[in-house]
């Protein structure tokens, strides 16, 4: 009665029915919420905040009917969820300009300060939480718990603005704003240099409070293992430290570890809102703020899209990942 | 003497709080063939002697004293990476309370015992796999079972995979850690047959550890009593059974039904176990102890020798002689 590939088969149907129903039902729950709610219920005309004032009551019909805010809610919703899934991602209602070829503007900003810090984090979170935990009950332990909890119990934007006074403002060491000097360098290297310098800050600001829970997770993830019987008997039977952290302490925190990761990768592209907007920076998170208070959504649709869609994909993969490694899962 | 533990002690060492004395100048002897059975309550120090002995310490367990003689060889001060490789399994295996968790969830358990019969003979996977056939079905497991993961085990069946794996590298010294708490009783009954027979088949030396000191006596050749980190008496089985000489033995006795012997009510020792963080002055057990008298609460008694191959660790056994525990 072992655990054959079709349990897997049928356990990873079952997930994506699972994960599809997820999109959907938070489809719907965005539809409702940023285009049912303010206006049909709120009775907030999104056009007060872009239009000019001055425009005759013909000119805003026109402008509503071109955002197509004048058709029936369900024709709306669905010619909404068929542009997601095509990726046609409509117009911005602020610039009017397509939402696709502004998110290519920035996703690379994003991208590199997201990428960078959400890599770093892992790797340096995860080098402090195995210190510590393989030097458990020590003094170092105490300290690194000590201090990881200090540090991510700080919020982003007081992290932020702490060091934009002071670093920025009192030392003058890095800029206090934006993505790129203006204009920009020509020099290739010089506009590295000018990048890298500007995201100093927010990558400070990013690992300071991400590095700490990570950590403390990765410790107590391995903590909880470590104490469970089958390390003991695996020591007893011979194996090294080495081996028994790898051929069987490793195999049991991969799951936990994985699901967190999948998480982390959508914020790659989806970017740190407050992050972004505190340091100025010319990303996709900064956008989903400044859209999310100028009703602009077309933008904010796209952007909470992209996120569900990639944690969705993302989950999904750590489910058959995690269902190769634990045999238990499969039979849920 | 097969294995020869002289005067054992290690602490627990408690960060801000000081030492917890979990064993604490242990003496016993084992020869070849024979089984102890180490009894006592949770907390007194038997499973950190067990994991003592086979050096599987937690970072903050210290051992500060003693020795342990395997063969006449001194197994404590052996260089780690020759006793992980010699000592471990392949002369002194051991099984946990297998019910729960003693088995990597995650991996087959016909891998696990291969590994271990990988790490320390020069065999093919083959050729294990086939060895791990044959412990299975030793241990009355259908050989098929090898590619089961635990989860597809029930807790009887798991805990006789262990057995098969403890005896994948034919060990001089079997340790049994608790083997059948968490098991209901009938396979209960079947894992410690099974350990018997296969003990006698082998002529393995056993280390059974247990707070059932009626179980541990159906299978012992000699009782070690442990109480607060101590082993407060040492003897042959019957002996110590029918002339228990420690308060702590006969109050333990006597808190054990028997279908034997007259009705009468079961007693219970008054009080708790010392916190051996601070374990009492003198005697450990003088707290609880209905004999005692001033020494017991200033002097630590010594481990003496009552005859050949019995030990007590009391000041008035000799005036208590055959006086009931009430």
């Amino acid at each position: 009665m072992s655990v054959g590939g079709g349990g897997l088969l049928k356990y990873m149907g079952k997930r994506a029915v699972d994960r599809i129903a997820v999109v959907l039902s938070s489809l719907t729950l965005q539809f409702l919420l940023l285009r049912v709610l303010p206006y049909y219920v709120l009775g907030i005309d999104p056009s007060f905040f872009f239009l000019n004032p001055n425009l005759t009551e013909a000119q805003r019909e026109l402008i509503r009917k071109q955002f197509g805010l004048d058709e029936s809610l369900a024709s709306q919703f669905v010619k909404y969820v068929l542009s997601l899934f095509t990726g046609n991602m409509g117009f911005s209602f602020y610039t009017r300009r397509p939402v696709f070829s502004e998110l290519m503007e920035r996703l690379p900003n994003t991208v590199l300060l997201l990428g960078t810090a959400t890599v770093l984090t892992i790797i340096i979170g995860l080098i402090v939480g195995i210190i510590a935990v393989s030097k458990r009950g020590t003094r170092f332990d105490a300290s690194i718990i000590g201090s990881s909890i200090f540090v991510s119990a700080f919020p982003h934007f007081y992290v932020g603005l702490l060091l934009l006074l002071i670093f920025g403002f009192y030392l003058r060491w890095f800029p206090i704003a934006g993505t790129i000097s203006r204009p920009p360098p020509r020099d290739p290297v010089i506009y590295v240099a000018d990048l890298l310098r500007h995201m100093a800050l927010p990558l400070i600001t990013l690992l300071i409070t991400g590095i700490g829970g990570f950590a403390l997770f990765i410790r107590n993830l391995f903590l909880t293992q470590l104490g469970e019987d089958y390390v003991l008997t695996a020591r007893a039977k011979g194996l090294n430290e080495r081996e028994v952290m790898v051929r069987h302490v490793l195999r049991n925190v991969l799951a936990p570890v994985i699901n967190i990761l999948a998480l982390e990768f959508p914020g790659i592209i989806s970017g740190a809102v407050i992050v972004e907007t505190v340091f100025s920076w010319y990303g996709v998170g900064r956008w989903l703020f400044q859209a999310a208070t100028q009703f602009d959504y077309p933008v904010v649709q796209a952007v909470l899209f992209i996120q569900v869609a990639l944690t969705v994909v993302s989950l999904y993969i750590a489910d058959l990942i995690i269902a190769l490694i634990d045999p238990r899962v499969r039979l849920r | 003497m097969l294995l020869q533990v002289e005067g054992l002690k290690m602490y627990y060492e408690i960060l801000g709080k000081g030492l917890v004395h979990a064993v604490d100048d242990v003496f016993f002897s084992l020869d070849k063939g024979e089984t102890l059975g180490v009894v006592g309550e949770s907390g007194c120090g038997k499973s950190s002697l067990a994991i003592s002995i086979l050096r599987l310490l937690p970072i903050n367990g210290k051992i500060l004293g003693g020795r342990v003689l395997l063969d006449g060889v001194d197994i404590l001060n052996m260089d780690l990476e020759k006793f992980r490789k010699e000592i471990r399994w392949k002369r002194i295996s051991i099984v946990f309370q297998g019910a729960m968790n003693a088995l990597n969830p995650v991996l087959r358990v016909g891998d696990q015992i291969a590994e271990a019969i990988m790490l320390h003979s020069d065999v093919s996977k083959k050729e294990a796999m086939k060895r791990v056939i044959s412990l299975l079905e030793m241990v009355g497991i259908d050989g098929s079972r090898a590619k089961g993961y635990p989860f597809e085990f029930s807790g009887g069946m798991r805990q006789r995979v262990m057995i098969a794996m403890a005896l994948a590298l034919n060990p001089q010294i079997l340790i049994a850690d608790e083997p059948t708490t968490a098991l209901d009783v009938i396979v209960q009954a079947q894992i410690l047959k099974l350990i018997k027979n296969i003990q006698r088949r082998l002529e393995l030396s056993v280390i059974l550890i247990s707070h059932d000191i009626s179980m541990v006596s159906e299978l012992s050749d000699k009782l070690a009593i442990m109480y607060a980190g101590q082993i407060v008496e040492l003897g042959d089985m019957v002996d110590v059974y029918l002339n228990p000489l420690h308060p702590y033995t006969k109050a333990l006795l006597s808190s054990v039904p028997s279908i034997k012997m007259k009705r009468r009510l079961l007693k219970s020792i008054p009080g708790a176990p010392p916190n051996l963080l601070q374990p009492p002055k003198g005697c450990r057990f003088h707290p609880r102890c209905p004999f005692k008298a001033d020494l017991c609460e200033e002097e630590e008694p010594e481990f003496v020798s009552v005859s050949k191959d019995h030990f007590v660790r009391c000041h008035r056994f000799e005036e208590l002689r055959g006086v009931e525990f009430k």
